[in-house]
């Protein structure tokens, strides 16, 4: 029996008459890192507050470790770890006396940890947080929070402004711990190449919505994209459609199949039909243009192209 | 529940330079008031020093808690239950009135202001220092009441669908009575008001209960 | 354990570790009976999930070519039975109907096919 350590249920958030988020259905379990992805605006960041129990929901709920996220009992506000984008400590404080400050949170704080990770980046704990530049101080947030051996953890783009090799230690380091402790995860990104290093699960977010939450591995089995006329009916059971879009009289259709779906869709297309492999980041593309698309609202050319260029 | 030293020193410190001004602008009243220290001849005094009080704690309340800000998102992702930090902001500003009770304390139990007093040319002194003793306790009462209201006012006014006037609304209540805790000093004078003055700290007691409450469910966070 | 994994080709992690498992152990690298890293060091040293090792490890022991001890660990197949002639040149023949027309999509033809398939014998035969 695996336990959830998040799990939402037509979670919904507005802000004014905007819905920041959509009725959201999430779970993650313990043990494994869920990567949330979406350009800046889908809404991650105000997930991420709202189970942190910074924010209420407008309707639905969330609970995190079995509590409601409003009414975290002491015991399991000292096991999340969270790192949020615009939340960051003041400029005057001192790294050893923000070590000092998560320690006395969180019960579990390995201050050794914490030292040798920021050793690592050559950090004095003298410094001051606001003479760093923007990369050091989101390694120093990392660092912090993966010391604290949470057994949820909550990282708001906690990769942001480190180089590649950073980035990769810092993801590393997040895979011993969760391979360790079996800490749960959430993770939002928009670098596709970081979530396909590290991520064991996927969400799609866009304006607020769920588009599709799926197991990389089970998507990088089951999923194809081929390439149709236009004018062709689209794929059928046991074929299911995740994605379709029209150019020219051409169709490229996202096609998921179980674990012999290229067998099926030769079965069902035909044996010539151009079959291309996993691709996650065309897969985003193609979610958020059709639901945009849906919607009634093309996708803008920043939610296309948020989805980063690995570095 | 235990108390959090780097907590306390966070909040204290973003409450620090407010405080420093505070004490020494109670202090130096203190020093120089050529009346004497007690109620009946304070008068114009009173009201000033009481002034110092109120923006002393406004300020408190302010630095300490702005909600909108990101340093108090920081603090508020960090683990600790939401009691425990409201526990710790009531600590912070007792502290912080501590630091100016002392103040207050240091210019009238040691022969300061009796020197000083004396060196004005104010007949009364050194004779009277004594007397001016109960002077800083006296203070007290008067931050209580400020603190419970302000703190309240901070905590409902970050309410997702409440309005942010009601601190604005409360503060002016709150001024409109503080004359009546006045009376709590001189109650032969003003016996009825002395009534009121004990409704105010009735009311005080309430509103912290009711802001403890409200912090739990803050929303934080712009 | 020599493996390299590829996180952008769209090939699942598990598939990857068995491909390359099976190619160690063909080439030698690899011999019968010798251990294979346990699940968790694995997961640690290729930082996945043990998840995947899992699969991976469970994939190459229905095909015969490991074998997981409870409590002692994995290990590479010993004595591996032959498989009957028939039934192995019929997996063959799907292998290289399946190499033949990758290497035609990429607009290569039998010959050069075969000349790499010679070659990398070669390299694997050198190598053990």
């Amino acid at each position: 029996m695996s336990t959830l350590a998040i799990q939402t249920e037509a979670l919904s958030r507005l802000y004014g008459r905007q819905a920041a988020l959509d009725n959201l259905d999430l779970r993650v379990q313990a043990g494994r890192i869920v990567a949330l992805l979406g350009p800046n605006g889908a809404g991650k960041t105000t997930l991420l507050r709202l189970l942190a129990g910074m924010l209420a929901p407008t309707a639905g709920g969330a609970q995190v470790l079995g509590d409601d996220s409003r009414r975290l009992s002491p015991a399991n506000a000292c096991r999340i770890g969270v790192m949020i984008e615009g939340h960051e400590p003041p400029h005057w404080a001192r790294l050893q006396w923000l070590a000092a400050l998560q320690a006395s949170a969180a019960r579990g704080f390995d201050s050794g940890l914490a030292e040798r990770l920021l050793g690592e980046h050559h950090l004095d704990g003298r410094a001051r947080f606001g003479r760093l530049s923007k990369g050091q101080r989101r390694w120093v947030l990392g660092a912090l929070a993966l010391a604290s051996h949470s057994d949820v953890l909550l990282l708001d783009e906690p990769a942001d402004g480190l180089d590649p090799a950073s980035r990769r230690a810092l993801y590393g380091h997040l895979r011993d711990q969760v391979n360790d402790l079996q800490s749960a995860v959430l993770v939002a990104t928009h670098i596709i190449d970081d979530i396909e290093r590290v991520a064991d699960e996927v969400a799609v977010l866009h304006r607020g919505r769920l588009l599709l939450h799926a197991d990389l591995e089970d998507l990088r089995e089951q999923v194809r994209e081929v390439d149709v006329p236009a004018t062709a009916p689209l794929p059928a059971q046991p074929l299911e459609v995740l994605a379709s879009g029209v150019r020219g009289d051409r169709r490229s259709v996202w096609i998921r199949g179980g674990e012999t779906v290229e067998a099926r869709i030769a079965d069902q297309l035909g044996g010539s039909t151009a079959v291309h492999p996993f691709n996650l980041e065309r897969l985003f593309l193609a979610l958020t243009s059709d639901a945009a698309a849906a919607d009634g609202r093309p996708a803008s050319p920043n939610e296309k192209e948020e989805v980063a260029q690995c570095a | 529940m235990r108390l959090s030293v780097p907590l306390l020193l966070w909040l204290w410190r973003q409450t620090l330079p407010v405080t420093i001004v505070a004490a020494v602008a109670v202090a130096g009243l203190a020093l120089l008031i050529p009346a004497r220290l007690q109620p009946q001849f304070l008068e114009l005094w009173g009201a000033l020093m009481v002034l110092v009080m109120v923006v002393h704690s406004v300020a408190l309340v302010a630095f300490q808690g702005r909600p909108f800000s990101g340093p108090a998102g920081y603090l508020y992702s960090r683990g600790f239950s939401r009691d425990r930090l409201w526990v710790h902001h009531w600590l912070a500003s007792a502290a912080a009135v501590l630091a100016v009770w002392l103040a207050a304390g240091l210019v009238v139990w040691t022969p300061l202001r009796g020197w000083t007093q004396w060196a004005l040319g104010n007949p009364f002194y050194p004779g009277a220092a004594g007397l001016d003793a109960g002077f800083p306790l006296r203070l007290l009462p008067f931050y209580v009441p400020l603190l419970a209201v302000l703190h309240y006012s901070w905590i409902r006014s970050a309410q997702p669908t409440r309005g942010r006037w009601i601190g604005p609304i409360l503060l002016a209540w709150v001024l409109c009575l503080l004359p009546l805790a006045l009376a709590v000093e001189a109650p032969d004078e003003f016996p009825l008001l002395g009534v009121a003055a004990c409704a105010l700290g009735v009311a005080a007691v309430l509103l912290v209960v009711l802001s403890w409450r409200l912090h739990r469910n803050m929303e934080v966070g712009p | 354990m020599n493996v390299r994994l590829d996180h952008r080709s769209g090939e699942p992690i598990y598939r990857q570790i068995v491909e390359q498992v099976k190619y160690l152990i063909a080439r030698g690298d690899l011999r019968p009976g010798e251990q294979l890293p346990s699940i968790r060091a694995l997961a640690a040293e290729l930082r996945v999930n043990p998840r995947t090792v899992v699969k991976a490890y469970e994939t190459l022991q229905h095909g015969n070519l490991v074998v997981m001890r409870h409590g002692q660990g994995v290990f590479v197949a010993e004595n591996r039975g032959a498989v009957p002639a028939a039934a192995r040149r019929k997996a063959l023949v799907g292998m290289a109907r399946r190499l033949l027309a990758e290497a035609s999509r990429l607009g290569a033809g039998a010959d050069e096919t075969l000349d790499v398939v010679r070659d990398v014998s070669r390299e694997m035969e050198r190598g053990s």
